[in-house]
Order: structure tokens, then sequence, then C-alpha cells
């Protein structure tokens, strides 16, 4: 894999420092840019483009990071993409660069909906299976058959851990590539997970603690009269405000926690594909350390794995069942039907 | 049953109070209406029972409460400890009182409640000469704990004036031990019969359960022979509550028997419909009782009917299953109550708010004693 592949054939150029007045137009762009993605992220269609968003900038961040790394500086962080715009390098002509981000956005979008969906569902729709037939069975007193639904959820969890393991990695290498098969790339996706060293396991560390709130986000309507006293005895508008405000509150932890967590996902790509073009023939080879660190990011994502389940005893929503925290379609399964 | 006899029994129960804490056991033949307290348990809220638009529960609804008291607001107070759950709610009924118990989960899975007050079982029994095998409990398989709600420790009542509990798991104890006592099989058999017996054992009755009485045996070795000992073979849920509870009508002859319903309590798990298929379940469970009773000559003219949920559930409008009972919300509070039978006005609603208490009061005057620990009166306008 080059440099020039791992930046991916449509990967935004990286972005110099700016001066004083443009470094605050920049701030005031992300902010918008993050309001815009908290937004769409309130429907399950907004979330879509903000998927498609978030692979835009995994890879103006890969190619950023490389950029810096192969000078031997720090990588910086790279600008967000636009949401109607899109970068010089993203589109040609006029139009297509006033306009090319929102078509770019959808593609990568529905791109990543595809792998994501491929990636998840094998042991998602387990879960969810193993929930509803297990619940069944134990209404229905199946003695004989009591045991099918703890098996299958077991058997999705066993799936499940070296699958997300591999998730972030494998996204990050589908972004850089710019193509939907990266996702699916088993040898580059391992190697590119054991060059990273010891900061995939940070990111696996980080991805189960940055999904508590989530797993907090769900469990707390459950005790609501415990913190809003008398709070079903609020007319159906007062409580659609307070669902409306709730929502925006998880969407947007949910939003930028992915964001951050994507950035630094791609930025551990950059590394580990660079590593693996100029380190050390030895980079990315199996090995004790490597089947340590595999165990470590594991047991976190164990940890996420967990919080999905007992969140799911606390307040059971079917959606969630598809959706694993961080890792799924960046959509806060909602408290009230869809709007 | 009339008002007037309704205030004689009362009067006279009243003298039954007052009685030393040990009962002569010279005590008078019991005279008055077979009574079967049915538990809409798991909880259940108005919404889904009472209402007609929404109702999952239509013999009930259509057939059965236009010959009896309704009480559609019956309600469990909001008093601090008073929880809105089974076994709490079951108590509140059966005692008269709220918060009438302590827990004894010692590190059990589950709480278990012991009531400090008495029983109706224990006031019932204390009062008429009444073996304990007809003054039963119905309750689910998976609910040993509640074999806890059969006496309490009171000092004037308890143990003594106890009811049995008809259940899986006792019939699951009685097998175990009837294979054990006739020693047949092989080794292995036998030592995997004695594992599971004393894992059974452990799940805590108030340590080992004593033997139940031999009525109460000879039922459970018609059961075996009728339905074998598998426990495959037999209804499951609260369909084999219904069962169990057909078969003590016709074998025990049960002057006072408490039915516990529980599966619409399987809604935690996030399947909505089992909530609302548990419900139309027991409502298949109070047709079969009701027609039961109507074709025994001894029970068709003397036996009131009181169907009371043990709590109801919450509306919880930031969930998607907003039915769940531990959160103390209004309509966790809300239930209803329905009283049929000889003496009890035909078609009526009483339409005020009537505490849960209230129902212990109300049945021990139907049957001619007193709650004398019950902190709620009884209902005299039920009564024709």
């Amino acid at each position: 894999m080059s440099a020039t592949d791992a930046a991916g054939p449509g990967a935004t150029q990286p972005v110099a420092r700016q001066g004083a007045p443009w470094g605050l137009l920049s701030v005031l762009g992300g902010l918008w840019s993050r309001a815009v993605a908290i937004l769409l992220a309130l429907h399950p269609l907004g979330a879509i483009l903000v998927l498609g968003w978030l692979m835009r900038l995994m890879q103006a961040e890969t190619a950023e990071a490389r950029a810096c790394l192969a000078q031997g500086s720090r990588p910086r962080r790279a600008a967000l993409p636009g949401w109607l715009a899109a970068g010089r390098v993203e589109a040609t002509g006029r139009l297509g660069r006033l306009f090319g981000g929102l078509w770019l956005n959808v593609g990568h979008g529905l791109a990543a909906l595809v792998t994501l969906a491929a990636g998840t569902l094998p042991f998602t729709l387990l879960w969810l299976l193993a929930w509803w037939g297990g619940w069944e069975n134990s209404f229905n007193k199946g003695y004989e058959q009591s045991w099918i639904g703890p098996t299958v959820a077991l058997v999705g969890v066993a799936i499940a851990l070296p699958l997300l393991a591999r998730l972030p990695m494998a996204l990050a290498h589908q972004a850089a590539e710019g193509r939907m098969s990266a996702f699916f790339a088993r040898r580059p996706v391992a190697r590119l997970m054991r060059a990273a060293g010891w900061r995939y396991v940070a990111l696996a560390a980080l991805s189960a603690l940055a999904a508590l709130p989530l797993f907090a986000l769900q469990g707390l309507p459950v005790f609501v009269e415990g913190w809003r006293p008398g709070f079903a005895e609020r007319s159906p508008q007062e409580v659609q405000r307070f669902i409306d405000g709730y929502r925006l509150v998880a969407t947007a932890y949910l939003v930028l926690a992915t964001i951050a967590l994507r950035r630094m996902a791609a930025r551990l790509y950059a590394r580990a594909s660079l590593a693996l073009e100029t380190g050390p023939g030895d980079r990315g080879r199996a090995g004790p350390s490597a089947l340590l660190r595999l165990v470590l990011v594991w047991t976190c994502w164990l940890a996420v794995v967990a919080q999905v389940f007992v969140a799911q005893f606390l307040n059971h929503q079917w959606a969630v069942w598809l959706l694993p925290p961080l890792a799924g379609l960046p959509w806060f399964a909602p408290l009230a039907p869809v709007p | 049953m009339d008002r007037r006899r309704f205030t004689a029994g009362a009067l006279a129960a009243t003298g039954l109070a007052a009685a030393p804490a040990v009962a002569p056991r010279a005590a008078p033949a019991y005279r008055g209406p077979n009574v079967i307290v049915i538990r809409f348990g798991g909880g259940v809220r108005r919404r889904e029972t009472i209402e007609p638009a929404t109702t999952w529960a239509p013999y009930f609804l259509h057939r059965l409460v236009p010959q009896g008291v309704l009480i559609p607001r019956l309600g469990i107070a909001q008093l601090d400890g008073v929880e809105t759950s089974h076994a709490e709610g079951t108590l509140n009924i059966l005692t008269g009182r709220y918060r009438a118990y302590r827990n004894r989960a010692e590190g059990a899975e589950f709480d278990r409640l012991e009531p400090v007050e008495p029983t109706l079982f224990e006031y019932f029994r204390r009062a008429f000469d009444i073996p304990a095998y007809q003054a039963l409990l119905v309750n689910g398989e998976d609910r040993p704990q509640e074999e806890f709600l059969s006496y309490g420790i009171h000092p004037s009542h308890g143990v003594a004036f106890k009811s049995e509990v008809l259940s899986l798991y006792r019939f699951k104890l009685w097998s175990l031990r009837a294979r054990l006592a006739a020693s047949t099989g092989t080794d292995a058999e036998i030592a995997a019969d004695g594992q599971a017996l004393a894992k059974l054992e452990q799940k805590g009755v108030r340590g080992v359960a004593p033997a139940q009485p031999p009525e109460i045996q000879a039922m459970w070795a018609r059961w075996r022979a009728h339905w074998g000992d598998s426990g495959l073979k037999n209804p499951r849920g609260d369909a084999a509550l219904t069962e169990l509870a057909l078969w003590a009508l016709r074998d025990l002859r049960p002057r006072l028997i408490m039915i516990n319903y529980q599966d619409p309590d399987y809604v935690h798990w996030g399947n909505a419909s089992h909530y609302t298929r548990a419900i139309a379940r027991i409502d298949r469970g109070i047709e079969r009782l009701v027609a039961a009773v109507a074709a025994d000559e001894a029970y068709a003219a003397n036996t009131l009917f009181c169907i009371v949920p043990d709590c109801g559930r919450d509306a919880n409008p930031l969930m998607s299953v907003p039915f769940q009972h531990h959160f103390n919300t209004r309509s966790a509070h809300e239930i209803f109550a329905l009283f049929v039978g000889p003496g009890i006005a035909r078609g009526r609603v009483l339409d005020k708010p009537v505490d849960q208490t209230a129902l212990a009061a109300t049945l021990a005057a139907a049957m001619g004693f007193r709650a004398s620990r019950a902190e709620t009166g009884a209902l005299s306008e039920i009564f024709a």
C-alpha cells in the first residue's frame, strides 16, 4: 500500500495553519459544521449523511496526519469537510466544488452504511433475535428450548468481539482508500491493527469509556420520576419538549464523541500505514505482544457489549440492538416515535 | 348477604378480635360463602383491563363486571416506603395494611417479604374450624419467594393458622420426596433426585418446606398420575395456576383460595405483547374458574369472587415499553377491584377512591370475621 493509496483518491489536501482572522473563521466554521452534524443526526436519514461526512473527515485526517508524520512533525487536526462544498481535490468544476460535498456525503454515507451493516449485522441480528426469541420462549415456558436464547446471544458476543475490534481500522482503511472493498480487506486491516501497537488498545479503551454516557443516557429515562418527580403528569406538549431536548443532548454527545474517535482512528491508520511502508519489515507481524494487545482490545469491546446488554435490561429498545454504540450509524435510538 | 347481615357479621367478629392470642381449637364451623381471590397480577393498568376501548380482558370486562360491583378507582396510597410491586401489593390485600412485612432476603436472589401482620388466611382459620388445605394460596412456579405470603409472624396468629400453598414448586418438592422415599431407580438417579431436592429446598421456604397435609399429597399423587412429573406435559405459566386452582376446587374444596397470577410481569424484558397477551391469558383463566364454580353445585350459589391487581404499572412517556412498575408513577398506584357473588350488588360501579387495604376488611366482613389489624374499614356499599 502506497502513501497515495492510503491517502485515497479523493483525499483532502493538508490544510496549512491559518492566521488570526482566518483562525476565528475556522473555529466558527467548525462549530457550524458540528451543529449541522448534530441536527442531521437527529433523524436516521440525516445520520447517513453524517456517516458520509465522517468518512470524508477520516480521509482528510489521514492525509493530514500522513503529511505531518512524513515531515517528522506531530499530526495536526484536519479541517472539517464542508456539508455542501467539496474540497479542491474532491471535486472539479464550479458546480462540483459548490455542491459536491453534499453528493460525496451521500455517496460515502451509503457506502459506509453498507459496510457497517455487513460488519455488524452478523452479531447485532443475533443479539436481537436471541433477545426476542429467548424471552418469547421464556414467556411460553418452553423449557425444552430454554438454552437457545442465551446460546445464540453468546454466539453473537463471540462473533462481535473480533468484528468490533477491527471496525475502527477497517473504516479508516475504507475512508482512506475510498472504496468499500477496503473495509473487508482482512489481512491488510489485521496488519494495520498490529502496526498501530498499543495506541490501538488505547482507542478501544477510549471507545469503551466514551460509550458509558450513552449507556447512562439510555438508562436515565427509566428513573425519570427520581430526578423529575411528577414527570408522568406533564402534558404531552411538555413531554415532547423534554424528549426533544434530551434527544438533542444525547445526539450532540454521540456526534462529538464519534468525531473524536474517528479522528483518532484515522491518525492511527496514518501512523500504521506509514510504519508498514517505511518501518522495519517485522512491523505488523503477529507475535505474543500483538496477541496480548488483541486480547486487551477484545476485552475493551466486551465492556461495550456488556453496556449494551445491561442498558437493554434497563430500558429496552429494539433499534439499539442494531446500533452498537459509537460503532454504527451515529443515531441515538429514539425515546419516542421517530419524528 | 345484605347490609344488615354484613353489619351483624362485623359486630360479631369484633368479639373475636378480642380473643386471647392462642385461639381455642373449638372454633365454630364455617358456614359463610366460599371466597376466591384472584390476583390480576404481575401488575396491570386500568387502561389494558377495565377501559372498554383498550381492554385485553374482554370476558372480565364485558361478561363478569356487569354481574358484580366494580371499583374502578381502587388505589395504592402514595406513602413513604410503599412499593408498587407484587408481593407488596399482595400483602396489602391480604393484611389490609401497608408495609406489613419485613424482608428476609438474606442474600437470596429475590426479596422474601414475611408478613408481620396477620393475613386473611390466619384470621379466617383462627376464627373458624377450617383445615389448612381448605385455605389455599396458588402461586406461580418460578416465584418460590411468594411462599412467604402464606402466613405471617404476628404473635396472635402465625404459622398455626397458615394457608397451604399449591404451586409447581410444591409439586416438585413432593414428587422428589416421594421418589426418594420409595427409593426406586438406580443409585445415580437417587443421588440426582437428592441433589435436585436440596437445590429446590435452598430456594428457601423458611428453611425446609414442611410436608403438606395428606389431602394435598393425595392431590399431588393424582396430578402426577395425570400429567407425569417431567413438568413438560402440564399447563405452564399462568395457565398452570388456573389448572391448579381447578384441581383444588374439585379435590380439596377450599373455602378461601387466592390465585396469584403473574404473567404480565414478563413485559420487563421488552416484548410489549407479553403484557397484553398475559392479560388475555388471565382473562381466559378467570372465565374457566367462573365456569367451574357455576358448574359445581356446592360452589355455584355460595362463592364470592374478588378480582384485584397487586399493583398497576407505570406510564413512562420516555420509554418504548412504558409500563414497568417500580418507579412510583401515578398509574402504578391506580388499580381496580371487582366483587361478584352472593349478596354482592349486581351491575354497580362504586365510583369513589378506595384504598387497596380496604379489601381485607371487606372480605373478612363478607366471611363473618374481623380483620382486626387492618388499617382500613370494610366497604359496606358493595353489598346488595
